[in-house]
Order: structure tokens, then sequence, then C-alpha cells
């Protein structure tokens, strides 16, 4: 059970850091260092790791409010690669593209601070109980 | 310690408190219209971005000189306020974070790549900015322990 909450953890470091990524190559793309291509092709990878938190903390019986953030981090990253269509019909819909980006950002640290807790708390737990057994034995 | 002073008289300290008050109250004030003021100016970036208002990106620009004074008026007001040392600390890497954001563009013809953190820096912002609204409440609210540690 430990290994799957510190595998909870790796998963949502790696969301938030891949948020991060994503928006430095959206960066790119604005200041002509790279392409927007780059940025929409890494998107598509990125917003599907919200699959592996939702997996992960089910399998690390993370707490349902915890699994039912991860559903809501899938479907508003989902969102993010949709809000871009509307550009040509309703481009202030669009516009909400970076907006939303920080909202996932914002959902992914607190899944990542979540999914830590639970570990760190699992890990002392396990050490607080350990202890007095092994005085008595 | 207060021998010589009549009954209901306020203590010299009390005008002092009265300040502190109305600091921390302006401090949360200010550091949620900051908040909101960073939330427009994301979206302002996404108009730019989708050709809303043209290849101009002055109205995304032009915004963060309206609002940004709003930083080094949180850093005033946490002193003022006696906040905690580590939220202190917290404002004033906003305020240079933010001095930071403006300055990224101006690098964007010699070195692109650095120019290109500046939407990265963007997240350090709004996560200290909403680190701060949230929080700072808190722990300046009834039953939380007095600032100055």
């Amino acid at each position: 059970m430990q290994s799957l909450r510190y595998l909870f953890v790796a998963v949502a470091i790696l969301f938030v850091a891949g948020i991060a990524y994503q928006v430095f190559l959206a960066g790119m793309a604005v200041f002509g260092a790279g392409v927007w291509s780059s940025h929409i092709d890494f998107g598509y990878l990125v917003t599907i790791v919200p699959v592996l938190l939702i997996l992960t903390a089910w399998l690390a019986k993370a707490g349902r409010r915890t699994v039912w953030l991860s559903v809501v981090t899938l479907v508003v990253a989902q969102v993010q690669t949709i809000l871009p269509w509307f550009r040509e019909d309703v481009p202030w819909i669009s516009a909400l593209h970076p907006v939303n980006a920080m909202v996932i950002f914002g959902l992914g640290i607190v899944l990542a601070r979540r999914a830590w807790v639970l570990a760190r708390s699992t890990s002392s737990a396990a050490a607080g109980s350990s202890a007095p057994a092994g005085q008595n034995a | 310690m207060t021998a010589g002073r009549p009954p209901g008289e306020p203590s010299p300290s009390m005008s002092s408190d009265q300040t502190a008050g109305l600091a921390r109250l302006g401090y949360v004030v200010v550091a949620w219209a900051f908040l909101a003021c960073l939330g427009v100016q994301l979206f302002l970036v996404g108009l730019d971005i989708f050709e809303v208002t043209g290849e101009d990106v002055g109205i995304h620009r032009d915004f963060a000189y309206v609002y940004g004074w709003l930083a080094p008026a949180l850093v005033l007001l946490g002193v003022a306020a006696r906040l905690p040392r580590r939220t202190l600390l917290l404002t004033t890497a906003l305020l240079v974070l933010f001095a930071v954001q403006t300055y990224l563009p101006s690098l964007a013809d010699e070195l692109p790549n650095v120019a290109a953190l500046h939407a990265v820096n963007a997240i350090a912002v709004v996560w200290i900015s909403a680190t701060l609204a949230v929080t700072v409440p808190r722990r300046i609210g009834p039953g939380a322990e007095g600032g100055g540690s």
C-alpha cells in the first residue's frame, strides 16, 4: 500500500512538472523560440496523466474526495484541449485557455500535497505503531 | 506598568494596534484584488494569443502596469500589519517575481528562451498570490496567533 501511495505522489508531481513544461512550451512559441505544434502535441500527452492520477489515487486508497478531485482534474484538463477549438466561432471562450491552465496547475498542486501528506502520514503511523511493538518484544 | 493611568484610558499601544488591524484588513483586500487582476491578466493574454484583440499585446501589457502597484502596496501593508516573517518574505518574493515578470518580455529578441520563462514565472506569481490570499486571512483571523515571529 505504501509503495502505491508513493506512486500516487510521483504521478502527481510528474503532472505538475508536465503542466509547468507545457506552459514553458507556450512561452517558447509566443516569443518565437519554439513552435505551437510542440505545445499542442505535448498538451495531448500531459492531459492524459490525470487518468493515471485517478487510478493511483484509487489504488492508494486516497479517499473519495481525492479520487473525485482527480476526476475533476481530468475533466478540466480535457476542457483545456477543447477550448482552442472555439477560436473561430467564439474566440473569447478560447481565451479562457490560459486561465484554465492555472486552474489545472492549482488542482495538480492540491493533489500532489494530498498525496504527499497521505504517504507521509502512513509512514509516520507505521513507524509509530512499530516502535511500541518493538519495545514489547 | 499601568500605574498612574486612570481606568478606561486607552493604552498607548492602542493606536498602533488599530493601525496594524487596518493594515491587515487592507492586506487581505489587496491580496484578493491582486489575485483577481492576475485572473483577468491571464484572460487578456488569451485574447491576445487567440487574436481576439489582433496581434497587438498592448492590452495585456498595459493592464499589468495598471494593477502592478498592488505588489509593492502588499509589502508595505504586510510590514504595517506586522505579519509573520515568512508571510513578509513570501510577499517580497511576489514583488520580486512580478518585477522579473515585467522584464522578461524585453529579452524576446536577444534571448527568446529566457523570455519564454515569462509564462512559467506567471505560474509562480499566481501560485504565491493565491497562497497569500488564502492563507493570510486564516493566520490573522480570530483565534490565530499574533504575528511578528
